[in-house]
């Protein structure tokens, strides 16, 4: 059964709505409230993309400086705050991907070594596999893999995240398992020696 | 096929999610098993993934790190207010000595500060405003421009009509008619138009800007047919109200029709946004593609669907060209290359994708010439699609690879020939550079310029399975806009052939050296049927 997770938007209570509303007034406190709330989503979210959890860190912290400094645009349409905070966040990983192509220091490399002896820790052999398989498909299709299965949102929820239709993210979707699905079968077969 | 398997797979993903198991939703989809098999079972392990989270002393130290950062920063801001402030102070000691001079040495002071300023003023103004560089009214609430025809205006207080001229400025409180076989545009400071049919009676009744810069706009349609196109870019949307003999109606960031007949009778029909529509006491939403009738001293009818248009004209483009469409009327809806959108012709809509992809999509177009105007970024080639349609067929479907030499436009001339409401031929008569000849009639204010994202051609651009290029449409659901203010078209045929293939990737040879931004260069998926036929720019 697939894991029943926890529903952003169900999450996005009136409360949250308060909070978005005060921040867009000014209010730091408030913004600090929806840091806690929105933290470990955005920080999900980034980690699934970069292979390195402190770079991961960094880019989440990132994503609340860009949202503050924008916040105002968010008065009237507090109930997209999440979404938008996913869009920023895509953003902001996009640029960080354009540094990484054009910056491959060894620095950059041997971190992202480190981070893979940490995740190791963390993850049991058959978890760090889907995650180092997931960080091998195209930027679109982790997008849908993430939001979809790891953070539970809705096709519709993830078309406006992701400035798509919900047909398209059916699609990308499908294709997304099924690369997936082929980079784990390839990986076994590896292991395998087959 | 793909979309399909993917509404199929979709669909048990949904089924597993509400309790039901893999082995109930493969026995109900038995011919498809060998292939949503894998893939369920891989969602499901995907969905198993454990919630990782920053590290502890991440957590502990950056929340506090960001507020103290933010606390500085709105202090900074609040000490600049508080410097405003204490100029007050500085003021009232002028003052005292002011008092203190002979009447003689204030007026050769007065004198001398109002030639200072002028100068200083003069040649420190943008170029929009600066009389010394005569520019386009940029800054005006409301200018007019005739489409064709002609149209008149008067001021509430007085009687008499006076011809309107094309390109002038109208303050509120003033009434604005056209004539027969006339159309005319207003614009707005906020980049909000509206378009006047024929034999059509206005009132601007209020035009503010407040100071988040959004516009607070208040008309009065006593008479006839328009089509408005309210902006919302920037960081608050302008608030437009439009009165009617019959109605009020509120409306944010939308697209929309209003009729009013001569005995009152009022429909409002909104193709994007949200319209609230007031009559009576009573209240009625509307949202895309909903209308929405009042007979004068009744309620709204109920919203109810807009039936969907018999006829249809679709131009779509990509990077490096951008496109604009010109109708019969001398409307325009499209684009400009620093990024400026308008939407003038009736039932239209311009989206653009974050590729730069655009696609132009004119319901129940009028028979006539349309000019479609396509401008470069930069130099290069790029797939231009035009596509018409009569009651859900295509009647004809060209796409051809344009190139352009030079910085010149082009344009194209396409003569759409309808009957009894169906379109029965379209048919391109001519193709000319149009260099930077503006043909539009749009008025650029600069706040729409402030508010517009240039189009860029990235280096990196990909296609991508949302490809604007389209064979056909679907009644799929909508999605509403994101806050950059581009719309999404949900087309079925952008999951079909023409989007690009999923091409498997050449995994490098070592596993040390991949990483997945080289995967994500090596995949370059191309749509399928691009023609590579090149068309220069006619000399």
């Amino acid at each position: 059964m697939i894991q029943q997770v926890e529903k952003a938007k169900a999450g996005f209570s009136a409360q949250a709505v308060e909070l978005v509303r005060d921040a867009a007034s000014g209010d730091v406190e408030a913004f600090g409230q929806l840091y806690d709330l929105y933290l470990d989503k955005i920080f999900r979210y980034v980690y699934y993309h970069v292979p390195d959890k402190m770079a991961a860190e960094d880019i989440s912290q990132e994503v609340f400086v860009k949202a503050w400094k924008a916040i105002k645009s968010c008065r009237g349409r507090e109930d997209t705050f999440l979404a938008w905070l996913y869009r920023i966040a895509h953003n902001l990983m996009v640029d960080h991907h354009r540094r990484q192509r054009k910056c491959r220091s060894l620095e950059v490399q041997c971190r992202s070594k480190m981070t893979n002896s940490m995740e190791a820790t963390e993850l049991d052999l058959k978890e760090l596999e889907l995650v180092q398989a997931l960080r091998y498909l195209p930027e679109e299709h982790q997008n849908v893999i993430i939001l979809k299965f790891i953070e539970g949102f809705s096709n519709q929820e993830i078309g406006r995240m992701l400035n798509k239709s919900q047909g398209a993210i059916r699609i990308t979707q499908m294709r997304a398992l099924s690369r997936l699905r082929k980079h784990l079968t390839k990986t076994r077969e590896g292991e395998d020696g087959t | 096929m793909e979309p399909r398997i993917s509404r199929i797979l979709d669909d048990c993903l949904a089924r597993i999610n509400s309790g039901e198991s893999v082995a109930a939703c493969l026995a109900d989809n038995a011919e498809l098993r060998d292939q949503l098999d894998p893939l369920l079972n891989t969602a499901i392990r995907a969905s198993a993934l454990p919630k990782v989270s920053p590290s502890i002393e991440f957590r502990q130290t950056s929340r506090l790190r960001l507020l103290t950062r933010l606390k500085q920063e709105q202090q900074a801001c609040n000490s600049a207010a508080t410097a405003t402030a204490s100029a007050g102070e500085t003021i009232s000691g002028w003052r005292a000595l002011w008092h203190g001079l002979s009447p003689a040495k204030r007026v050769a002071i007065v004198v001398a500060i109002v030639v200072l300023s002028v100068l200083t003023t003069v040649s420190l103004l943008p170029r929009s405003f600066n009389p010394l560089y005569p520019a386009p009214a940029l800054a005006s609430p409301c200018v007019l421009s005739i489409l064709d025809g002609s149209a008149e205006f008067r001021s509430v207080t007085s009687d008499s009509w006076q011809p309107c001229r094309d390109g002038m400025v109208l303050q509120p409180s003033t009434l604005v008619r056209t004539g027969q076989h006339s159309n005319v545009i207003l614009t707005f400071f906020d980049g909000s138009t509206i378009k006047l049919e024929p034999d059509t009676n206005i009132e601007i009744q209020k035009i503010k800007q407040n100071d988040d810069e959004s516009a607070d706009i208040v008309l009065r349609q006593a008479v006839g047919t328009t089509w408005t196109s309210v902006a919302c870019g920037g960081e608050t949307a302008s608030h437009y109200r439009l009165e009617t003999p019959a109605a009020v109606a509120e409306v944010q960031g939308t697209l929309f029709t209003t009729a009013v007949t001569k005995e009152g009778l009022t429909r409002f029909e909104a193709v994007e946004g949200v319209i609230t529509v007031t009559a009576e006491g009573e209240a009625v939403r509307l949202t895309k593609n909903q209308l929405t009738e009042v007979d004068p001293g009744r309620p709204p009818s109920e919203s109810r669907i807009l039936p969907q248009a018999e006829t249809e004209l679709i131009v779509t483009s990509e990077l490096p060209l951008v496109i604009a469409v010109l109708d019969p009327t001398g409307a325009s809806t499209g684009f400009l290359p620093s990024g400026l959108s308008f939407n003038q012709i009736k039932d239209s809509e311009a989206a653009r994708d974050p590729h730069g992809r655009q696609v132009i999509s004119i319901q129940e177009p009028i028979a006539g010439e349309y000019k479609i105007i396509l401008r470069p970024v930069t130099t290069g080639s790029a797939m231009v699609g035009l596509i018409t349609k009569s009651e859900g067929t295509i009647i004809s479907n060209i796409r051809r690879q344009i190139s352009l030499k030079d910085r010149n436009g082009l344009l194209v001339h396409l003569d759409l020939v309808t009957e009894s409401g169906s379109i029965v031929g379209s048919v391109i008569t001519g193709l000319e550079p149009i260099s930077d000849r503006l043909l539009e009639k749009v008025v650029a204010t600069e706040l729409a310029q402030e508010r517009a994202v240039p189009f860029r051609l990235e280096a990196s651009d990909t296609t991508n399975p949302d490809a604007a290029t389209e064979a056909d449409r679907s009644s799929d659901e909508a999605t509403e806009s994101s806050a950059s203010g581009a719309t999404d078209i949900n087309s079925e045929a952008a999951e079909q052939a023409e989007a690009p293939s999923d091409t498997e990737v050449d995994e490098p040879a070592s596993d040390e050296d991949a990483t997945p931004d080289d995967r994500m260069e090596n995949n370059q998926g191309r749509p399928n049927g691009r023609t590579d036929s090149t068309v220069g720019s006619p000399k």
